[in-house]
């Protein structure tokens, strides 16, 4: 494939969108508002291309820089040029519907949402929904008007700049904006920093700029944001800028991309912090020394590792059943002092209560404080999630293994903790009731963006379900590697680039065994 | 083969249970074997007390403690015992249960029984309270509840009874446990003297002479037939006691509680003894009205079937045996001049 | 095997008890021992009929199984609050385990005297007795039962923040419910034979009177029917109640039960 300088990408099939011909068919659309569908579809099929996107990119020292191309009472369109590593503030979208695309370069949106605090008022704390989503050029991001989702975009570091295109449906002139500083909501404008040449319309005039709008002035001080600190904005490249002329990173996502790279640290609380946590059992024997992880909200950890390295030690230190001998382990800032059901856990063995039908089992660990109608209720919707619908009068011992794992899965997802810890509930299912109960958990996570910790021998598995990947060696348990995997959703165990990235994990295990006895060196 | 094997071992099996069965119910009495005979550790078996202890009884004569009479009868019935003192209405339900086997050879003791209240004088006053009796079916059982139905008062709803070992009763009467209980001598005595209660129905009292058996010398028809020599034996020496008994009560009287401390290991205070002793009477002769009596009432109970009592006493062992005794009394006190050489 | 079809069995089940009855009948009449000691076994039941006939029997029935569940009753009262104390906390257990061992090697009659002596003459020393037999046996049991629940199913309930009397009530009692079930068929035996011995000692109504009073008066009959009452009570008992609830549990708790 041919690395195209001009960063058009290598898919150049369908011809591309010029500003000219988007804005005219965004005026065909009539109420831009109300079909962020269209949006999607318009923008997915045909690109913008790098030329039409030239004459407003400007790039700024550090931050973004947004440029209007034109603005008409139903619509606006931006294009916003973000520096290396360069972040937007956690902001709504003043319930209008909003598109970005990059045009060049890469960049993350994260969702955010408030944290569900039971009983501990204090000022309100936003954490991610879901792990950041890559988008690439070509990839579009629609946030319809009824959302009222909370987002923040950013360049990823050490990708260098990038380019979005921005279409807002009914100009958005203020936003909300969180200042996790201060645990405040900010109403701040949103307007341009500039303005670009003027298009070329037909049967329509120039858009005229909305008077008594002035370039943005710089930010007031104290408040964060994207703002340039001073007015210049650098001269319009002529040709690429000379950040995007690095080509490592374009290879790495086009093509030949690497799937596995090292987490990297997150800003924010960590939903699950693990500090420096030590634990050795009654016989002397060293468990976990020295641990250290931060598990964000929304991201499905894998714990790998050969037997004794004590992955499913750390995770019953997550779910409160073990106390580490030293160190602290934390949900949500507060210490974890002993199991509950925020932190779910879920064991090998379904563990349903046998006296109970399979309903009452998962009606029984239901909040009390709902009636019981409401109770059954949301048991039998929980089961028919499952597939377990016609199943609710059985005792446990008239169904299956998987049968009974997943009635098992319905009752900790009833409960709908935030946290699910699993030590590798789908071990003793054949493969086939293993493959399906895959695809279960994986669109309960993709739905609800729960928190998961899974703990596996696996490969293939941990592949197929997990964003972050935790290789544990024994002796003394500790963490060896931390890598994120940059696959999509829907991943299939035949896929041969799945398998390829197992070998390059079995290879990361096999160090883990062979690793050198650090107890004996030590001594 | 192996089934013909199976089949052999089984009746060797069968043999030797059923061999096992016969030999531990050996009723049948051997002669050679002491004559075993029961008594109550009362003080209304005055001579067997006596006869324990200073061995009057003879070397072939084996004495055997019991609690009260129908234990004692149960086991003379079932062959534990050749004869036994006990009570009439033990011997007269022995009697009959045992398809007449039981005999009755003489009378021992009359008198010495009665009703002992803690607090109630009258008949009215026990109502609502716990009465107790040495053992259901014994004298005093039928006593108590002849009298109760005579005061119109119904045992289970107007008052409750309870049978009580005789030792229990004087522990639970100063317990404040019980409100009465009949019972024979020395326990009458000790309630009145040592718990503070008073004797409101002396037995004599319900009796038209005054006069009612207390306790009787019994055995099986089956030992008297088989062993009339050692039973006689047995009766001369019962004799032998009752005369010197009626000939000199007082001293007699020492000998008997000092009989009675030596086999219970209970002290009994001279006041306690004498009132008690004073009660007794010395009795040979059983009298049939008497007799007739105790199973009419015993009858009336449900205890027995009402009906006459014939071949329940044999005599004429007693006959003999009194004979014998005055002969040997009439040489002791006028031995025959030594033959003189003439 | 052929043998052991319904018909077949209920006909070799029959068939021993006519050849027990006949053995009976046998060494009544032909045997050592003089009829009024070894009745017949028609004496025996025309007895017991004439006492159910007179209502002596049916008296004395109340009698004594109104004492037995008062005392049966209050040792599950205290037998399985003791037993899931026992059970769950280390402490309870290492100081009165040793105790409840001790004590329940000893015999509950033993235990009459001193009843007599606190209680007096009345229902409530029989009751003692019967508490004293068979509440140990319910704790051990119960405390057996709690320790051999599946410690994932406490860990589960834990997880799910199921704890304090939701846990005891709702996951430790189910969960041990199979354990405790027999152990509660075991203690009423003991009750049962405790409660016999009681009457037979210290007598006061019920069967052991009635038995009593058949000794006494050399109604040997009357002995007989009594006992042969006695075993039929208990096969009642066995059959009506503990019977069908063995079954109920194992069918729930999905344990395959022998036959």
């Amino acid at each position: 494939m041919e690395v195209d300088t001009q960063g058009r990408g290598a898919r150049a099939t369908a011809a591309s969108w010029t500003l000219t011909e988007l804005v005219t068919w965004l005026r065909s659309l009539g109420d831009v508002r109300a079909q962020p569908q269209a949006l999607q579809r318009a923008l997915s099929e045909r690109r913008v291309s790098w030329e039409a996107v030239r004459p407003y990119v400007q790039l700024a020292q550090e931050g973004c820089r947004r440029v209007r191309v034109h603005r008409e009472e139903a619509f606006e369109v931006r294009v916003v040029t973000w520096s290396a590593g360069a972040a937007g503030p956690i902001q709504d979208h003043d319930r209008q519907t909003t598109c970005v695309t990059p045009v060049l370069g890469l960049v993350e949106v994260t969702d955010w949402r408030q944290v569900r605090r039971r009983n501990r008022p204090g000022p309100p704390r936003l954490e991610p929904e879901g792990p950041p989503r890559l988008l690439v050029p070509g990839t579009v991001e629609v946030v319809p008007s009824y959302s009222d989702a909370m987002q923040a975009v950013r360049v990823p570091p050490g990708l260098g700049m990038a380019v979005t295109l921005h279409i807002e449906a009914q100009p958005v002139t203020a936003v909300r904006i969180f200042d996790a500083a201060h645990g405040t909501y900010i109403r701040q404008p949103q307007r341009a920093d500039a303005e670009g040449p003027p298009l070329a319309l037909p049967d329509m005039p120039a858009a005229t700029p909305t008077p008594g709008e002035a370039p943005e002035a710089p930010a007031p001080s104290g408040a964060p944001g994207p703002k340039t600190r001073t007015g210049k904005a650098a001269e319009v490249a002529p040709g690429l800028p000379a950040t995007a002329r690095k080509r490592g990173w374009l290879r790495r996502f086009l093509g030949k991309a690497d799937y596995l790279v090292p987490t990297e640290g997150r800003s924010g609380q960590a939903k699950l912090s693990v500090t420096d946590v030590e634990h050795s059992y009654a016989n002397d024997v060293e468990a976990l020394r020295g641990v250290s992880l931060d598990v964000h909200s929304g991201e499905f950890v894998c714990l790998l590792g050969p037997s004794g390295c004590g992955k499913s030690t750390l995770l019953y230190t997550l779910a409160g059943h073990i106390s580490p001998t030293g160190g602290e382990v934390t949900l949500d800032g507060q210490p974890i002092r002993g199991p509950g059901p925020e932190r779910l856990l879920m064991f090998q063995e379904a563990a349903l209560f046998p006296w109970l039908t399979v309903q009452q089992n998962v009606t029984f660990v239901l909040d009390r404080r709902l009636s019981g109608a409401q109770r059954r209720e949301r048991a039998r919707s929980h089961l028919r999630s499952v597939q377990l619908g016609g199943f609710e009068n059985a005792m446990p011992h008239q169904l299956s293994g998987g049968m009974k794992m997943r009635a098992s899965l319905a009752r900790a997802l009833a409960v709908d903790a935030p946290v699910l810890l699993m030590d590798e509930p789908f071990g003793s299912l054949d493969a086939q009731t293993r493959e399906s109960m895959h695809r279960l958990l994986m669109s309960v996570w993709m739905r609800t963006h729960k928190t998961i910790v899974f703990v596996t021998h696996d490969v293939t598995e941990a592949l197929v379900l997990a964003s972050r990947l935790v290789v544990m060696a024994p002796r003394p348990g500790r963490i060896l590697h931390d890598v994120s995997l940059r696959l999509g959703p829907g991943r299939r165990p035949e896929d041969p680039a799945l398998q390829a990235l197992a070998r390059q994990v079995r290879g990361m295990l096999r160090e883990a065994e062979g690793a050198p006895d650090h107890a004996q060196l030590d001594a | 083969m192996r089934s013909a094997g199976r089949r052999a071992l089984r009746r060797r099996w069968m043999v030797g249970v059923l061999g096992m069965l016969l030999l531990t119910c050996a009723r049948s009495t051997e002669p050679g074997a002491p004559l075993r005979v029961g008594y109550l550790t009362n003080l209304t078996h005055a001579q067997a007390l006596v006869g324990q202890v200073e061995g009057a009884f003879g070397p072939g004569v084996e004495l055997v403690p019991f609690g009260a009479g129908p234990a004692a009868m149960e086991a003379l019935a079932s062959g534990s015992l050749d004869a036994a003192y006990m009570g009439p209405a033990p011997a007269l339900i022995g009697w009959h249960k045992a398809d007449h086997e039981l005999v009755v050879l003489s009378a021992a003791v009359n008198n010495g029984a009665g009703l002992v209240t803690r607090e109630a004088r009258s008949a009215q006053e026990l109502r609502g309270g716990i009465l107790a009796f040495p053992q259901i079916g014994n004298t005093q059982d039928v006593a108590l509840r002849t009298w109760l139905a005579d005061q119109g008062l119904e045992p289970g709803k107007d008052v409750k009874v309870v049978p009580t070992s005789n030792a229990s009763i004087l522990g639970l009467f100063m317990q404040g446990q019980l409100d009465g209980a009949w019972v024979p001598e020395p326990w009458a005595s000790r309630l009145e003297l040592q718990a503070g209660a008073t004797l409101m129905v002396p037995e004599a009292s319900v009796w038209p002479d005054g006069r009612f058996h207390t306790t009787l010398l019994v055995t099986r028809k089956e030992v008297l037939a088989a062993r009339p020599q050692e039973l006689q034996a047995l009766l001369e020496a019962h004799v032998g006691l009752t005369r010197e008994w009626q000939q000199a009560p007082d001293a007699f009287r020492d000998r008997v509680l000092s009989a009675f401390e030596a086999l219970t290991g209970q002290a009994v205070s001279p006041e306690v003894g004498a009132r008690a002793f004073s009660r007794l009477r010395p009795a040979l002769e059983p009298e049939a009205s008497l007799l007739q009596r105790t199973s009419d009432d015993a009858a009336s109970l449900g205890y027995l079937p009402s009906g006459p009592l014939t071949g329940l006493v044999d005599p004429h062992l007693l006959e003999q045996a009194r004979r014998a005794v005055e002969r040997e009394d009439a040489t002791r006190k006028h031995p025959p001049a030594p033959p003189e050489a003439r | 095997m052929r043998s052991s079809t319904p018909r077949m069995r209920l006909l070799q089940r029959a068939g021993a008890g006519v050849l027990f009855v006949a053995l009976w009948w046998a060494i009544s009449h032909f045997g050592p021992w003089p009829r009024f000691l070894l009745p017949d076994p028609f004496e025996v039941v025309k007895r017991l009929f004439g006492m159910a006939a007179d209502g002596s029997l049916w008296g004395a029935i109340l009698v004594s199984m109104w004492r037995l569940i008062r005392g049966y009753g209050l040792a599950l009262l205290i037998g399985l609050p003791l037993g899931i104390a026992m059970g769950q906390s280390v402490v309870v257990r290492n100081a009165v385990r040793p105790l409840v061992m001790g004590l329940q090697a000893l015999p509950s009659i033993c235990w009459l005297p001193l009843a007599l002596l606190w209680f007096g003459l009345t229902d409530a020393a029989i009751i003692f007795v019967v508490v004293m037999g068979s509440v140990l046996g319910v704790a051990i049991s119960v405390n057996d039962g709690v320790e051999g629940v599946d410690p994932l199913l406490l860990k589960v309930a834990g997880t799910f923040g199921i704890r304090g009397t939701r846990l005891q009530l709702g996951v430790l009692l189910p969960a041990a419910m199979p354990s405790i079930v027999t152990g509660m068929k075991l203690a009423w035996s003991f009750a049962w034979r405790a409660l016999l011995a009681g009457e037979l000692l210290f007598v006061s109504g019920g069967l052991g009177e009635l038995l009593t009073i058949g000794r006494e008066l050399l109604e040997i009959a009357q002995v007989m029917a009594v006992m042969v009452c006695i075993v039929l009570i208990g096969l009642a008992v066995d059959f009506i109640a503990f019977r069908p609830l063995q079954e109920a549990v194992r069918r729930r708790w999905g344990i395959e039960g022998t036959a």
